[in-house]
Protein backbone atom coordinates (compact mmCIF):
# COMPACT_ATOMS: atom_id res chain seq x y z
CA UNK A 1 0.00 0.00 0.00
CA UNK A 2 1.37 3.05 -1.28
CA UNK A 3 1.72 6.48 0.45
CA UNK A 4 -0.80 8.30 -1.70
CA UNK A 5 -3.31 5.40 -0.69
CA UNK A 6 -2.80 6.25 2.89
CA UNK A 7 -4.04 9.75 2.15
CA UNK A 8 -6.54 8.74 -0.36
CA UNK A 9 -7.98 6.62 2.34
CA UNK A 10 -8.51 9.39 4.50
CA UNK A 11 -10.09 11.70 1.82
CA UNK A 12 -12.98 8.84 0.65
CA UNK A 13 -13.77 8.30 4.48
CA UNK A 14 -14.08 12.03 5.11
CA UNK A 15 -16.34 12.32 1.72
CA UNK A 16 -18.64 9.63 2.48
CA UNK A 17 -18.47 10.33 5.65
CA UNK A 18 -19.94 13.71 5.39
CA UNK A 19 -22.05 12.75 2.93
CA UNK A 20 -24.08 10.46 5.18
CA UNK A 21 -23.77 12.93 7.77
CA UNK A 22 -25.79 15.40 5.42
CA UNK A 23 -28.91 12.93 4.51
CA UNK A 24 -28.88 12.65 8.35
CA UNK A 25 -29.31 15.99 8.75
CA UNK A 26 -31.88 16.81 5.65
CA UNK A 27 -34.11 13.25 7.37
CA UNK A 28 -34.06 14.62 10.98
CA UNK A 29 -34.70 17.79 9.86
CA UNK A 30 -37.53 16.88 7.93
CA UNK A 31 -39.17 14.54 10.29
CA UNK A 32 -38.81 16.48 13.50
CA UNK A 33 -40.48 19.33 11.40
CA UNK A 34 -37.82 22.43 11.48
CA UNK A 35 -38.24 23.59 8.34
CA UNK A 36 -41.75 22.36 7.08
CA UNK A 37 -41.60 25.45 4.22
CA UNK A 38 -38.12 24.13 2.89
CA UNK A 39 -38.29 20.29 3.14
CA UNK A 40 -42.44 19.87 3.52
CA UNK A 41 -44.34 17.86 5.40
CA UNK A 42 -43.14 16.33 8.70
CA UNK A 43 -46.19 13.83 8.32
CA UNK A 44 -45.71 13.21 4.57
CA UNK A 45 -44.46 9.72 3.48
CA UNK A 46 -40.78 8.83 2.78
CA UNK A 47 -41.93 8.77 -1.18
CA UNK A 48 -45.26 10.95 -1.17
CA UNK A 49 -47.48 11.40 -3.80
CA UNK A 50 -45.67 14.24 -5.68
CA UNK A 51 -42.40 12.01 -5.65
CA UNK A 52 -44.02 9.20 -6.95
CA UNK A 53 -45.52 10.57 -10.03
CA UNK A 54 -42.80 12.73 -11.15
CA UNK A 55 -40.86 9.17 -10.83
CA UNK A 56 -43.09 7.67 -12.80
CA UNK A 57 -43.51 9.86 -15.65
CA UNK A 58 -40.27 11.12 -16.24
CA UNK A 59 -37.50 8.42 -17.30
CA UNK A 60 -34.67 10.97 -17.09
CA UNK A 61 -34.89 10.83 -13.64
CA UNK A 62 -33.78 6.91 -13.92
CA UNK A 63 -31.62 6.82 -15.93
CA UNK A 64 -29.80 9.93 -14.12
CA UNK A 65 -29.67 7.48 -11.25
CA UNK A 66 -28.40 4.82 -12.84
CA UNK A 67 -25.53 7.27 -14.10
CA UNK A 68 -24.53 8.21 -10.64
CA UNK A 69 -24.87 4.43 -9.10
CA UNK A 70 -22.71 3.50 -12.45
CA UNK A 71 -20.19 6.68 -11.21
CA UNK A 72 -20.15 5.87 -7.70
CA UNK A 73 -19.46 2.26 -8.15
CA UNK A 74 -16.93 2.64 -10.45
CA UNK A 75 -15.64 4.97 -8.14
CA UNK A 76 -15.86 2.84 -5.11
CA UNK A 77 -14.10 -0.53 -6.83
CA UNK A 78 -10.88 2.09 -8.06
CA UNK A 79 -10.68 2.94 -4.01
CA UNK A 80 -11.20 -0.74 -3.25
CA UNK A 81 -8.78 -1.56 -5.75
CA UNK A 82 -5.64 0.54 -4.60
CA UNK A 83 -5.56 -0.79 -1.07
CA UNK A 84 -3.50 -3.36 -3.01
CA UNK A 85 -1.68 -1.08 -4.96
CA UNK A 86 2.23 -0.60 -3.81
CA UNK A 87 4.15 1.10 -6.93
CA UNK A 88 6.57 -1.56 -7.15
CA UNK A 89 8.64 -1.16 -10.62
CA UNK A 90 9.78 -3.99 -12.32
CA UNK A 91 12.99 -3.34 -13.38
CA UNK A 92 15.99 -0.80 -11.79
CA UNK A 93 18.32 1.17 -13.76
CA UNK A 94 22.04 0.53 -12.95
CA UNK A 95 23.46 3.42 -14.85
CA UNK A 96 20.99 6.77 -13.74
CA UNK A 97 22.74 8.78 -16.78
CA UNK A 98 21.46 7.03 -19.67
CA UNK A 99 24.08 8.78 -21.99
CA UNK A 100 26.38 5.83 -21.02
CA UNK A 101 23.59 3.25 -22.19
CA UNK A 102 21.46 1.50 -19.87
CA UNK A 103 21.69 -1.85 -17.93
CA UNK A 104 18.60 -2.93 -16.19
CA UNK A 105 17.82 -5.65 -13.38
CA UNK A 106 14.94 -7.14 -12.18
CA UNK A 107 13.84 -6.11 -9.24
CA UNK A 108 12.85 -9.37 -8.52
CA UNK A 109 16.05 -10.90 -8.90
CA UNK A 110 16.97 -7.98 -6.35
CA UNK A 111 14.37 -8.93 -3.98
CA UNK A 112 15.03 -12.87 -3.76
CA UNK A 113 18.61 -12.24 -3.21
CA UNK A 114 17.51 -9.96 -0.10
CA UNK A 115 15.36 -12.75 0.97
CA UNK A 116 17.68 -15.81 0.53
CA UNK A 117 20.34 -13.40 2.35
CA UNK A 118 17.90 -13.18 5.42
CA UNK A 119 16.30 -16.34 5.22
CA UNK A 120 19.79 -18.17 6.31
CA UNK A 121 19.64 -15.76 9.44
CA UNK A 122 17.94 -17.37 12.84
CA UNK A 123 16.68 -14.52 14.09
CA UNK A 124 13.90 -13.81 10.42
CA UNK A 125 11.19 -15.90 10.06
CA UNK A 126 9.75 -13.79 7.15
CA UNK A 127 11.29 -11.42 4.51
CA UNK A 128 9.13 -9.24 2.58
CA UNK A 129 10.50 -7.02 -0.17
CA UNK A 130 9.49 -4.51 -2.79
CA UNK A 131 11.01 -2.12 -5.06
CA UNK A 132 8.77 0.93 -5.45
CA UNK A 133 9.77 4.30 -7.21
CA UNK A 134 11.73 5.09 -10.63
CA UNK A 135 13.69 2.88 -11.97
CA UNK A 136 16.39 4.97 -12.01
CA UNK A 137 15.98 6.45 -8.43
CA UNK A 138 14.15 3.00 -6.50
CA UNK A 139 13.05 3.15 -3.21
CA UNK A 140 13.08 -0.24 -1.44
CA UNK A 141 10.39 -0.82 1.15
CA UNK A 142 11.08 -3.82 3.61
CA UNK A 143 9.27 -5.50 6.22
CA UNK A 144 10.95 -8.27 8.38
CA UNK A 145 9.27 -11.06 10.52
CA UNK A 146 11.49 -11.96 13.68
CA UNK A 147 11.11 -14.95 15.53
CA UNK A 148 9.08 -14.93 18.49
CA UNK A 149 12.66 -14.96 20.70
CA UNK A 150 14.60 -13.05 18.67
CA UNK A 151 16.45 -9.82 19.65
CA UNK A 152 15.46 -7.20 17.08
CA UNK A 153 19.06 -5.04 17.71
CA UNK A 154 20.50 -7.99 16.57
CA UNK A 155 18.12 -8.66 13.27
CA UNK A 156 18.33 -5.42 12.87
CA UNK A 157 22.35 -5.71 12.38
CA UNK A 158 21.69 -8.57 10.30
CA UNK A 159 19.40 -6.48 7.91
CA UNK A 160 21.89 -3.74 7.77
CA UNK A 161 24.34 -6.09 6.07
CA UNK A 162 22.15 -7.37 3.98
CA UNK A 163 21.37 -3.98 2.56
CA UNK A 164 24.82 -3.16 2.30
CA UNK A 165 25.33 -6.29 0.26
CA UNK A 166 22.61 -5.10 -2.09
CA UNK A 167 23.78 -2.05 -2.10
CA UNK A 168 26.82 -3.62 -3.55
CA UNK A 169 25.09 -5.66 -6.03
CA UNK A 170 22.59 -2.44 -7.14
CA UNK A 171 26.43 -0.85 -7.87
CA UNK A 172 24.77 2.17 -5.21
CA UNK A 173 25.82 3.57 -2.25
CA UNK A 174 22.33 5.97 -2.19
CA UNK A 175 19.46 3.50 -1.73
CA UNK A 176 16.25 4.89 0.10
CA UNK A 177 15.19 2.27 2.23
CA UNK A 178 12.08 1.79 4.56
CA UNK A 179 12.66 -0.90 7.13
CA UNK A 180 9.43 -2.26 9.43
CA UNK A 181 10.40 -4.95 11.95
CA UNK A 182 7.60 -6.94 13.03
CA UNK A 183 7.20 -9.91 15.60
CA UNK A 184 6.37 -13.38 15.03
CA UNK A 185 3.48 -14.44 17.41
CA UNK B 1 3.70 -1.87 46.76
CA UNK B 2 3.53 0.94 43.64
CA UNK B 3 7.21 1.56 42.13
CA UNK B 4 6.78 4.72 39.74
CA UNK B 5 9.83 5.69 37.91
CA UNK B 6 10.21 8.36 35.40
CA UNK B 7 13.84 8.14 33.84
CA UNK B 8 13.70 8.92 30.48
CA UNK B 9 11.65 12.26 29.81
CA UNK B 10 10.00 12.98 26.95
CA UNK B 11 11.38 15.23 23.84
CA UNK B 12 11.73 18.34 25.39
CA UNK B 13 9.74 21.45 23.70
CA UNK B 14 11.28 23.03 20.19
CA UNK B 15 13.41 25.84 21.44
CA UNK B 16 14.14 24.10 24.85
CA UNK B 17 17.70 24.73 25.67
CA UNK B 18 17.83 21.42 27.41
CA UNK B 19 17.31 19.72 23.66
CA UNK B 20 21.03 20.50 22.32
CA UNK B 21 22.38 17.73 25.17
CA UNK B 22 20.00 15.27 24.62
CA UNK B 23 22.28 12.25 23.20
CA UNK B 24 19.10 11.04 21.21
CA UNK B 25 18.51 14.20 19.34
CA UNK B 26 21.27 15.50 16.81
CA UNK B 27 19.55 18.66 15.50
CA UNK B 28 18.31 18.98 11.90
CA UNK B 29 19.60 15.58 10.50
CA UNK B 30 17.53 14.45 13.31
CA UNK B 31 14.58 15.74 12.84
CA UNK B 32 14.40 15.21 9.06
CA UNK B 33 14.83 11.26 10.14
CA UNK B 34 11.70 11.47 12.45
CA UNK B 35 9.65 13.11 9.77
CA UNK B 36 10.64 10.38 7.28
CA UNK B 37 9.75 7.80 9.77
CA UNK B 38 6.73 9.47 10.37
CA UNK B 39 5.78 9.85 6.35
CA UNK B 40 6.83 5.86 6.22
CA UNK B 41 4.80 4.74 8.98
CA UNK B 42 1.41 6.41 8.63
CA UNK B 43 -1.29 4.89 9.73
CA UNK B 44 -3.32 4.09 6.41
CA UNK B 45 -6.91 3.57 7.46
CA UNK B 46 -6.84 0.51 5.44
CA UNK B 47 -9.45 -1.73 7.03
CA UNK B 48 -12.32 1.01 7.27
CA UNK B 49 -11.58 1.76 3.62
CA UNK B 50 -11.78 -1.72 2.65
CA UNK B 51 -15.33 -2.24 4.15
CA UNK B 52 -16.30 1.22 3.01
CA UNK B 53 -15.00 1.22 -0.27
CA UNK B 54 -16.53 -2.48 -0.96
CA UNK B 55 -19.93 -1.67 0.98
CA UNK B 56 -20.62 0.88 -1.64
CA UNK B 57 -19.44 -0.40 -4.48
CA UNK B 58 -21.69 -3.80 -4.08
CA UNK B 59 -24.89 -1.06 -3.00
CA UNK B 60 -24.25 1.18 -6.14
CA UNK B 61 -23.78 -2.02 -8.45
CA UNK B 62 -26.94 -3.57 -7.00
CA UNK B 63 -28.97 -0.10 -7.53
CA UNK B 64 -27.77 0.17 -10.70
CA UNK B 65 -28.50 -3.18 -11.63
CA UNK B 66 -32.07 -2.84 -10.22
CA UNK B 67 -32.65 0.10 -12.47
CA UNK B 68 -31.47 -1.05 -15.75
CA UNK B 69 -33.67 -4.51 -15.05
CA UNK B 70 -37.12 -2.29 -14.20
CA UNK B 71 -35.82 -0.14 -17.59
CA UNK B 72 -36.27 -3.14 -19.51
CA UNK B 73 -39.21 -4.36 -18.47
CA UNK B 74 -37.73 -7.30 -16.12
CA UNK B 75 -38.97 -8.31 -12.27
CA UNK B 76 -36.45 -7.29 -9.48
CA UNK B 77 -33.22 -9.06 -9.09
CA UNK B 78 -32.09 -9.17 -5.54
CA UNK B 79 -33.83 -5.76 -3.67
CA UNK B 80 -37.37 -6.08 -2.52
CA UNK B 81 -38.33 -3.49 -4.79
CA UNK B 82 -42.17 -3.89 -4.33
CA UNK B 83 -42.17 -4.18 -0.11
CA UNK B 84 -39.43 -0.96 -0.53
CA UNK B 85 -41.85 0.66 -2.45
CA UNK B 86 -44.51 0.34 0.14
CA UNK B 87 -42.39 1.15 3.12
CA UNK B 88 -41.42 4.50 0.92
CA UNK B 89 -45.33 4.70 0.71
CA UNK B 90 -46.23 4.00 4.49
CA UNK B 91 -43.36 5.02 6.52
CA UNK B 92 -43.68 9.23 7.21
CA UNK B 93 -40.67 11.22 8.00
CA UNK B 94 -41.85 11.75 11.36
CA UNK B 95 -42.49 8.17 11.61
CA UNK B 96 -40.02 7.42 14.68
CA UNK B 97 -38.29 4.19 12.68
CA UNK B 98 -38.18 6.71 10.05
CA UNK B 99 -35.45 9.33 12.63
CA UNK B 100 -34.15 6.34 14.14
CA UNK B 101 -33.07 4.94 10.79
CA UNK B 102 -31.88 9.07 9.93
CA UNK B 103 -29.96 9.04 13.48
CA UNK B 104 -28.27 5.94 12.66
CA UNK B 105 -27.07 6.85 9.22
CA UNK B 106 -25.80 10.17 11.13
CA UNK B 107 -24.05 8.33 13.53
CA UNK B 108 -22.29 5.73 10.51
CA UNK B 109 -21.15 8.83 9.10
CA UNK B 110 -19.66 10.91 12.21
CA UNK B 111 -17.75 7.33 13.00
CA UNK B 112 -16.24 7.77 9.52
CA UNK B 113 -15.17 11.38 9.34
CA UNK B 114 -13.71 9.82 13.11
CA UNK B 115 -12.05 7.67 11.38
CA UNK B 116 -10.23 10.09 8.90
CA UNK B 117 -9.47 12.52 10.47
CA UNK B 118 -8.85 11.57 14.41
CA UNK B 119 -4.64 11.28 14.59
CA UNK B 120 -4.10 7.67 14.74
CA UNK B 121 -0.60 6.33 15.78
CA UNK B 122 1.86 5.49 13.48
CA UNK B 123 2.13 1.77 12.52
CA UNK B 124 5.62 1.54 13.75
CA UNK B 125 7.78 3.20 16.31
CA UNK B 126 10.79 4.88 14.63
CA UNK B 127 14.19 3.88 15.60
CA UNK B 128 18.08 5.54 14.82
CA UNK B 129 18.72 3.73 11.87
CA UNK B 130 22.41 5.40 11.43
CA UNK B 131 21.97 6.28 7.58
CA UNK B 132 20.50 9.10 6.35
CA UNK B 133 18.56 6.62 3.48
CA UNK B 134 17.60 4.12 5.81
CA UNK B 135 13.95 4.96 7.92
CA UNK B 136 13.77 2.13 10.66
CA UNK B 137 10.96 1.20 12.63
CA UNK B 138 9.55 -1.53 14.43
CA UNK B 139 6.26 -2.74 14.83
CA UNK B 140 4.05 -1.83 18.31
CA UNK B 141 3.93 -5.38 18.92
CA UNK B 142 6.87 -6.13 18.34
CA UNK B 143 8.43 -3.80 20.88
CA UNK B 144 5.70 -4.64 22.99
CA UNK B 145 6.61 -8.70 22.71
CA UNK B 146 10.44 -7.70 23.17
CA UNK B 147 9.84 -5.61 26.51
CA UNK B 148 7.20 -8.15 27.80
CA UNK B 149 10.33 -10.53 27.57
CA UNK B 150 12.78 -7.96 28.97
CA UNK B 151 10.36 -7.56 32.01
CA UNK B 152 9.40 -10.89 32.59
CA UNK B 153 13.52 -12.08 32.47
CA UNK B 154 13.82 -10.23 36.06
CA UNK B 155 13.92 -12.37 39.00
CA UNK B 156 10.94 -11.72 41.01
CA UNK B 157 8.75 -11.22 38.49
CA UNK B 158 5.89 -13.37 37.29
CA UNK B 159 3.79 -11.59 34.47
CA UNK B 160 4.22 -8.48 32.78
CA UNK B 161 1.93 -6.26 30.86
CA UNK B 162 3.73 -3.70 28.90
CA UNK B 163 1.43 -0.83 26.96
CA UNK B 164 3.20 1.03 24.29
CA UNK B 165 2.02 4.44 24.13
CA UNK B 166 2.67 7.82 22.01
CA UNK B 167 5.92 8.75 24.27
CA UNK B 168 4.82 6.64 27.05
CA UNK B 169 5.55 3.12 27.82
CA UNK B 170 4.21 1.21 30.71
CA UNK B 171 5.33 -1.90 32.28
CA UNK B 172 2.54 -3.40 34.66
CA UNK B 173 4.33 -6.16 37.02
CA UNK B 174 3.14 -9.01 39.41
CA UNK B 175 5.25 -10.22 41.51
CA UNK B 176 4.84 -12.91 44.00
CA UNK B 177 7.79 -11.88 46.34
CA UNK B 178 6.59 -10.40 50.01
CA UNK B 179 10.09 -7.68 49.82
CA UNK B 180 9.10 -6.00 46.25
CA UNK B 181 11.69 -3.02 47.03
CA UNK B 182 14.05 -2.33 44.50
CA UNK B 183 12.17 -4.70 42.07
CA UNK B 184 10.84 -1.85 40.15
CA UNK B 185 13.99 -0.42 39.33
CA UNK B 186 15.19 -3.04 37.99
CA UNK B 187 12.45 -4.13 35.73
CA UNK B 188 13.21 -0.44 34.46
CA UNK B 189 16.47 -1.25 33.98
CA UNK B 190 15.77 -3.92 31.95
CA UNK B 191 12.96 -2.27 30.04
CA UNK B 192 15.20 0.69 29.08
CA UNK B 193 18.33 -1.36 28.61
CA UNK B 194 16.31 -2.91 25.38
CA UNK B 195 15.20 0.16 24.82
CA UNK B 196 18.32 2.00 24.77
CA UNK B 197 19.67 -0.95 22.40
CA UNK B 198 17.07 -0.29 20.01
CA UNK B 199 17.69 3.58 19.86
CA UNK B 200 14.13 5.28 19.15
CA UNK B 201 14.12 8.05 17.38
CA UNK B 202 12.49 9.56 20.33
CA UNK B 203 12.93 7.97 23.91
CA UNK B 204 9.34 7.28 25.43
CA UNK B 205 8.93 8.05 28.91
CA UNK B 206 9.02 4.37 30.69
CA UNK B 207 6.56 3.88 33.81
CA UNK B 208 6.73 0.65 35.89
CA UNK B 209 4.42 -0.42 38.30
CA UNK B 210 5.11 -3.78 40.78
CA UNK B 211 1.92 -5.23 42.07
CA UNK B 212 2.03 -7.75 44.93
CA UNK B 213 0.34 -11.43 44.07
CA UNK B 214 -0.13 -14.67 43.24
CA UNK B 215 1.40 -16.19 39.35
Amino acid sequence: MSDRTARGNRIGLTIVGLALIAAAVVALARGLGLWPGLLGDAADPVTNQRVRAFAADHLWFWLALLAVAILIALLALRWLIAQTRTESIGAIRLEPDSRHGRTTLPAATLTAALRNDLEESPYLRRTRATLNGHPARPRLAMAVTLEPDADPAAAEQRVREALARLRQAMETDHLTTIIEIRSAR
Amino acid sequence: MTTTDHTHTGDAPPGDPTRERRPDVRGRGDRAAWRAARRAFRPRRGYPAIVVSAVLAAAAILIAAEIISALLGRSSLLLPVSSLARLGRTTHWDHLSALITAGAIGAVGLLLVALALWPRRPRAVALASHDPDVVLGISRGGLRRYLTQAAEGVDGIARAKVRIGRRRIRVRTVSPLRDTSGLGDRVRRAVTDRIDRLAPLRHPVVRVTVRRGKD
